[in-house]
């Protein structure tokens, strides 16, 4: 398997090396995972670890040694909101020394039922209670954004994919600020989302410039949208629109 | 005592309208009717009694609503935004800054429940309980001024969803920044940017978390890490 490294040293777990699945009980929620990880790259020593967390809310569970996996008897969601979609981190931790160590870790997991995002997709849409505003983008806590319409609005999400001025009026907004985000908030992500997102930006705009340089940043951030709107057309569709009103 | 209640949907639209329009310098009132009112909030599935009380500081309503919380299973409403919306409501005269005798509401974010990831750590019941209920002591020094005042140093922790779920990170936060002749926290503790102030241990929790294992740290493992600028907050 190719594994992508960084420079701690990190070995990052890949999304087919840890299959989760959550199973309802009532109110609460149990989940369970199978792993096919490459045990034999790592200590013997090494522990394994997985954390599921929603939003700040997180909970912790220890699956004993990479080599010798003891699932905890009890896989109850019982600490974390569950008012969304459960989002789970492996990790694998070096505990030979005081201070222990992460050797491989992996985040942004969800339950196979759950998973909302695919390769086709790179963001999911979605209604809320915004008030006065139109749509606003929100990141999940697994980097993942996601377009939020108000939901007031009739038919809110068709209008995204057949209404061209509505389309106008919000994709390339919607994608300067994702971008922007990546940029300068998501400098620690090591994400599938900002791999997809940068790679979706890099065929509009070329190759990222260097985060050191402000200004050059700005300017590719506005020739990925200028780039990405002209694809579409966005302005001429969104005058034709108007003209014919 | 009342019973805790949850707004819907309406009684969220006119707490909103009303914080816009106070924030407007409109003359308005808080809506205070929508709180039992079923019209604008409705019951929840377990009995909650709560009083209408005076508190010192946002660690006492910490560790009332602890109080409170640990008789029944909270996990339902965790985002449940009408339940926090409802409490915020209830003691919005506490929460909210006044200026000439009038409510100066702070953003709507502080009242009532976003789930934008920036914006829910703001939130004046929701965040101040949980920190409480899961850190009890260790927050006294991020929470102890009045009820109205928002804390810049919980707001700079928690910018960090990770953070709040790390026993060593508020654990050694506590051992940095609490005063323990005042109750609250440090002369320098919340600068931007002077050595050892607490957005720069934010910034050195980020970088050590690329490396270790922080969360099955204790706080004396992970103050052993400590590079030497926060020295001058370790006495």
């Amino acid at each position: 398997m190719l594994r992508k490294f960084n420079y701690t040293g990190r070995t990052r777990i890949e999304k087919s090396e840890a299959l989760f699945s959550i199973s309802a009980e009532s109110q609460f929620k149990n989940f369970d995972v199978v792993f096919n990880l490459d045990i034999e790259s790592f200590p013997e020593s090494a522990a394994l670890y997985i954390e599921a967390y929603y939003k700040e809310t997180r909970q912790r569970f220890s699956f004993g040694l990479v080599t010798e996996q003891k699932p905890p008897s009890s896989r109850l969601l019982d600490e974390i909101d569950l008012s969304g979609d459960t989002l789970f981190r492996v990790i694998v931790v070096d505990e030979s020394d005081v201070h222990g160590k992460i050797l491989a870790s992996g985040d942004g997991f969800r339950a196979g039922a759950e998973n909302k995002g695919n390769s086709e997709s790179l963001i999911a849409v979605g209604l809320g209670d915004l008030g006065s505003e139109i749509w606003r983008v929100e990141i999940e806590a697994d980097g993942t954004p996601e377009l939020c319409l108000n939901k007031k609005i009739p038919n809110a999400i068709n209008r995204l994919t057949e209404d061209r001025l509505f389309q106008s009026l919000i994709l390339p907004a919607a994608f300067r600020q994702i971008l922007m985000y990546f940029m300068w908030n998501g400098e620690d992500d090591e994400s599938d989302a900002k791999e997809l997102w940068m790679e979706f930006a890099e065929k509009y705009g070329g190759k990222k410039p260097f985060l050191e340089d402000t200004s050059d940043t700005l300017r590719w951030i506005d020739e990925v949208v200028s780039a990405f709107s002209s694809k579409f057309k966005f302005c001429e569709h969104a005058l034709s629109i108007l003209e014919d009103v | 005592m009342k019973n805790i209640r949850a707004l819907n949907s309406k009684g969220i639209e006119v707490f909103n309208d009303y914080i816009f329009r106070r924030r407007s310098k409109e003359n308005v009132q808080p809506p205070y009717y929508a709180l039992f009112d079923a019209e604008y909030s409705e019951e929840i599935n377990v009995s909650i009694d709560i009083e209408e009380i005076e508190f010192s500081s946002r660690y006492e309503i910490g560790t009332y609503l602890t109080d409170k919380f640990n008789l029944i299973n909270i996990q339902p409403y965790l985002g449940h935004k009408g339940f926090w919306s409802w409490l915020a409501l209830f003691w919005f005269d506490q929460l909210a800054p006044k200026k000439d005798s009038q409510h100066a509401p702070a953003k709507e974010y502080n009242y009532i429940l976003s789930s934008n990831y920036n914006h829910r750590p703001r939130h004046a019941i929701f965040m101040t309980w949980q920190l409480v209920n899961q850190y009890g002591e260790d927050v006294r020094f991020m929470l102890s001024k009045a009820p109205s005042v928002r804390g810049e140093l919980t707001e700079q922790l928690m910018a960090r969803q990770e953070i709040l779920s790390s026993n060593s990170a508020i654990g050694v936060a506590s051992l940095l920044y609490y005063d323990t002749n005042t109750g609250s926290f440090k002369r320098g503790a919340t600068g931007r940017k002077s050595a050892g102030c607490v957005a720069r241990f934010v910034s050195w929790l980020q970088q050590v978390q690329r490396t270790y294992d922080i969360f099955s740290m204790s706080k004396e493992e992970l103050s052993y890490l400590l590079p030497n600028e926060f020295e001058k907050f370790q006495n």
